[in-house]
């Protein structure tokens, strides 16, 4: 665990938001098997070339994406597929959007596996009494249909959403939803997340949060404005800290 | 990997293989293995082993077949053409073997890393064994361990390629092959992939094996080996001239064991195959090397068992170590050697003794990790539990309620192979034309053979064979007596399925059809019409003339159910102006006694099947009830079952039939139930 501002981890936070998607499980693998998934089913389905599925896609995800900005719909792969459909000239093909929506999201479930210890350092925190909650972009149902996969809800005690907050991270909206409903005793809020602007910017611009950042292979230590506080890889090693900082008290 | 790798306890593990390489010159490699090599590197052949009888070689110096040779082929050659001294070619061959069959033990045993580190990488057998004495026993224990992976994955073809490639690389791989096919012949899902470990076996054998057959030196090399006489040395003389060999009897017992199980999952495979290793290396004066092969056996073993079996894995390493380097001195570059005996002062005949001493207890250490694996890894094994006997579902229900439908979707996740149904229909009295049928419904359980029903369940839970009518509806008329064999799950469907106690005695697990009275008269009627060659007027006569019965045999049964499956419309009104241009909407209603997984059910269900679930109590709470509506496919069916039960799917065919819809959720609470039940059962 590298710890960059010593002063911060002094004692326990009063609340713990943690995003979710690569912070809690890994999210490329399950999505590119989501995404190969969708890719082979649209490709035998149509008869068409694995390259024209990319394009199509990548086309209609982009146009989603600067239409809607930085909202939860803008994550939507019904969105997408549907999008996709029109631009390979097929119209909006309801069933199908949905048949190759469910297909990714089943496929990606399937294939999203929590990183070690998270559900040990969950109860470490639940054992403290401190309050948790998810604070996550994308839109509501999903993101509860993963928290309930993934077994984390009887831990956490309220989940934000971007499509509740209206805006994704690094928004103020998601932030201050989350401590209106957690109602913390005190301003020391911890927010872990992977991503260096979303998470660790965003947490501490807007609610001056100590920042902690879960490092993997894909996610890069973030630097300047995007600095975070603290900087793990495995979550055993939070673990430790927090024991230390508890045993502290 | 990077994380496997930046372990201290591998960079511990890496450094002492690394000093051993550098620093020792064991017997074996300098004076058989390295000179065989060099000598076919020298003079190319595709029969280097008459190269190297010809030019004066031992005969021991290299018994193996051409992926032995293969294998230390490319670094042997890039050494000679660097300059460098062959034996870093061969040391650095093992090296990589070594390093690959981590890797390989990574795959068999995920996110263990320190386990995986601490038992394999620091095992002190692997590390005297190949670098301390020179021994190569790492190459066919690493292609039998990726033939072992390979067969996990079902990919039967590359796993009966590598396991020929096993033998070519050291014969008494051999040993393993009978294991492989009483795998794939006893394990009924798996049995449609035997013709692929052939084929793979085959032609592997015939690139590798055949070209072998063609050098007499070779063949000498291998079948004379003294190694090979090892097997034969522990004894029982029984007259003059007359012997029991005792390792060749233990391993045939191993097989006979292995066979008797009936059907083996991955796990029986693996623990078999390892107790079979270990018990003939225990017996043998085996060479050093032989030890290796037990060892993916005990790094599965101890991952799977605790701190005791690493305790005595840890012990018995350790016996082998001291025995070993009282009878073989380990040799340094420069002439020294580690003389256990003359640093500890020991006579020659106090040092045989000490060795024989600690052989002993290396052996008797052995035999107890034998038992242990024997008792946790086998008799606890599921596959090996419900070997014992048969898993019986009993499905009652009134005509038309579905039985046949749901029998088929549950013989659809277990495959055919494995199931075996008795239907109560092939148990009426009389055939349909018979005048009986006039005064009694079928319903009747007087117009039905319970008596021999319930014989013939009994006989098939307990593993026997029965000899069955079988009734054909078309003609109504019963078929000449056939044969029929018990299998792994027997599915026994019928008006009366749960009608007599010594019936309901007999299932695992009970399940009654309660469908909407109005639905099933709507389905019987298709069916009977359709499927079964009557006229409508006599379906809907028979409606009212078989009610009474109805409400005084069928219905009843219900009460005597694990599991109640009503179909229900979710509209009642719907039947009454239905003509079939939509499709029916149906909501399944769940009733359930002693069941304990309905919370993580509806979770699942609503989570993962988006489906919409009410979830209640009976009155005196004896039963839950749960209401399921809403669409759902087959393939969210099977990733909820993956999360409920996971366990169970390893009995299930290797392609089950998931069905979307209502009848999909039945398979899925069925399932749970079966996982539950089996649970109970092996309790």
């Amino acid at each position: 665990m590298k710890i960059f501002n010593q002063e911060r981890f002094d004692r326990l936070p009063d609340a713990f938001l943690f995003d979710t998607d690569n912070t809690l499980y890994a999210y490329s693998t399950a999505h590119a098997a989501a995404q190969q998934a969708i890719k082979d089913k649209v490709v035998e389905t149509f008869s068409i070339a694995p390259n024209e599925f990319d394009s199509a896609y990548a086309e209609a995800r982009q146009q989603v994406k600067m239409r809607l900005k930085a909202t939860a719909a803008s994550h939507s792969r019904l969105l997408y597929l549907q999008r996709m459909l029109e631009i390979m000239g097929l119209g909006s093909q309801v069933l199908l959007a949905l048949d190759f929506e469910h297909t990714y999201w089943r496929t990606f479930l399937s294939n999203a596996v929590l990183f070690d210890d998270v559900k040990e350092l969950l109860d470490d925190i639940r054992l403290l009494g401190i309050p948790m909650a998810i604070v996550t972009d994308l839109t509501a149902e999903i993101q509860f249909r993963k928290v309930l996969y993934l077994g984390l809800d009887r831990y956490f005690d309220y989940i934000v959403t971007s499509e509740e907050a209206g805006f994704d991270k690094p928004h103020m909206a998601p932030f201050q939803i989350a401590l209106e409903k957690l109602r913390p005793r005190g301003d020391r809020i911890w927010m872990i997340g992977d991503n260096p602007v979303t998470d660790i910017r965003g947490g501490r611009e807007r609610i001056h949060a100590v920042t902690l950042q879960k490092i993997h292979h894909d996610t890069p230590l973030g630097t300047d404005e995007n600095a975070p506080d603290a900087a793990f890889s495995e979550f055993r090693e939070l673990r430790h800290l927090i024991a230390k900082l508890g045993d502290a008290m | 990997m990077k994380k496997l790798c930046l372990h201290p306890f591998f960079l511990l593990g890496l450094a002492i293989r690394l000093g051993l390489v550098f620093t020792t010159a064991p017997v074996a490699e300098a004076n058989w293995y390295v000179p065989f090599l060099e000598s076919s590197t020298s003079h190319f052949s595709l029969d280097p082993w008459s190269t190297w009888l010809a030019d004066g070689g031992t005969p021991i110096a290299f018994p193996y077949g051409y992926i032995m040779w293969l294998a230390f082929l490319p670094l042997t050659l890039a050494t000679k053409l660097l300059g460098l001294p062959l034996v870093y070619g061969y040391k650095f061959t093992l090296l990589a073997a070594d390093f690959t069959l981590l890797l390989a033990l990574k795959k068999l045993v995920p996110n263990r890393h320190r386990l995986l580190l601490l038992t394999y990488w620091l095992s002190p057998i692997v590390i005297l064994a190949s670098y301390g004495l020179g021994l190569n026993d790492l190459i066919p224990v690493l292609l039998l361990t990726l033939a072992l992976y390979y067969t996990r994955r079902l990919k039967m073809a590359f796993a009966g390629a590598i396991c020929f490639a096993a033998i070519s690389a050291k014969f008494s791989m051999v040993l393993a092959v009978p294991f492989f096919l009483i795998y794939l012949v006893n394990n009924r899902a798996l049995r449609q992939l035997l013709p692929q470990f052939v084929a793979g076996f085959s032609v592997c054998g015939a690139l590798l094996g055949l070209p072998f057959l063609f050098s007499r030196s070779g063949l000498y090399m291998v079948f004379s080996n003294p190694e090979m006489d090892t097997v034969y040395r522990m004894a029982l003389s029984l007259r003059e001239n007359v012997s029991v060999y005792v390792v060749p009897l233990m391993y045939l017992v191993m097989l006979y064991m292995t066979w008797r199980i009936r059907r083996l999952n991955y796990e029986l495979l693996h623990a078999m195959l390892g107790m079979a290793f270990l018990l003939i290396v225990l017996l043998t004066p085996a060479s050093p090397g032989w030890f290796i092969w037990t060892i993916p056996l005990l790094v599965t073993y101890q991952a799977k068992s605790g701190r005791i079996a690493i305790a005595l894995t840890a012990f018995f390493s350790g016996l082998y170590v001291l025995s070993t380097l009282l009878t073989t001195n380990v040799r340094f570059v420069g002439g020294g050697k580690l003389d256990v005996m003359s640093l500890l002062h020991l006579s020659q005949h106090l040092s045989n003794h000490a060795a024989s001493l600690l052989h002993t207890l290396m052996v008797a250490t052995g035999i107890i990790l034998s038992l242990r694996i024997w008792r946790e890894s086998v008799t606890r094994n599921d596959f090996f539990r419900l070997s014992r006997r048969p898993f019986v579902i009993g499905i009652a229900g009134d005509s038309g309620a579905g039985k046949d439908t749901f029998s088929d979707a549950i013989q659809g996740l277990f495959g055919q192979h494995s199931v075996v149904k008795l239907s109560g229909d092939d148990y009426h009295l009389w055939d349909r034309q018979k005048p009986m049928w006039q005064v009694m419904t079928h319903l009747n359980p007087r117009a039905n053979d319970l008596e021999n029903f319930g014989n013939d369940l009994v006989a098939l839970a307990d593993g026997k064979s029965i000899r069955s009518h079988h009734y054909d509806h078309q003609t109504g008329k019963m078929s000449k007596p056939v044969n029929i064999k018990s299998n792994d799950f027997v599915i026994a469907s019928g008006l009366h399925a749960l009608y007599l106690p010594m019936l309901r005695r007999c299932y695992n697990l009970s399940i009654y059809l309660d469908i909407d009275e109005k639905l099933r008269r709507h389905f019987k009627l298709q069916r009977d019409v359709l499927q079964r060659g009557h006229s409508a007027e006599q379906v809907l006569a028979s409606f009212e003339k078989r009610e009474p019965d109805s409400v005084r045999f069928i219905r009843p049964q219900q009460a005597h159910a694990d599991l109640v499956f009503s179909l229900q419309p979710i509209n009642p009104r719907t039947l009454e102006h239905f003509d079939g241009k939509f499709p029916l909407r149906l909501k399944l209603v769940v009733r359930t006694r002693d069941s304990s997984n309905e919370l993580s059910l509806t979770r699942v269900l609503v989570g993962v099947c988006g489906l919409h679930v009410d979830m209640a109590a009976n009155r005196d709470i004896s039963e839950v009830v749960l209401t399921i509506e809403g669409d759902t496919t087959a393939e969210d069916i099977a990733l909820a079952a993956q999360m409920l039960c996971p366990r169970i799917l390893e009995f299930l065919d290797i392609q089950p039939k998931w069905q979307n819809g209502i009848i999909g959720l039945m398979q899925l609470i069925t399932l749970t139930h079966i996982s539950q039940a089996m649970t109970k059962r092996f309790i």
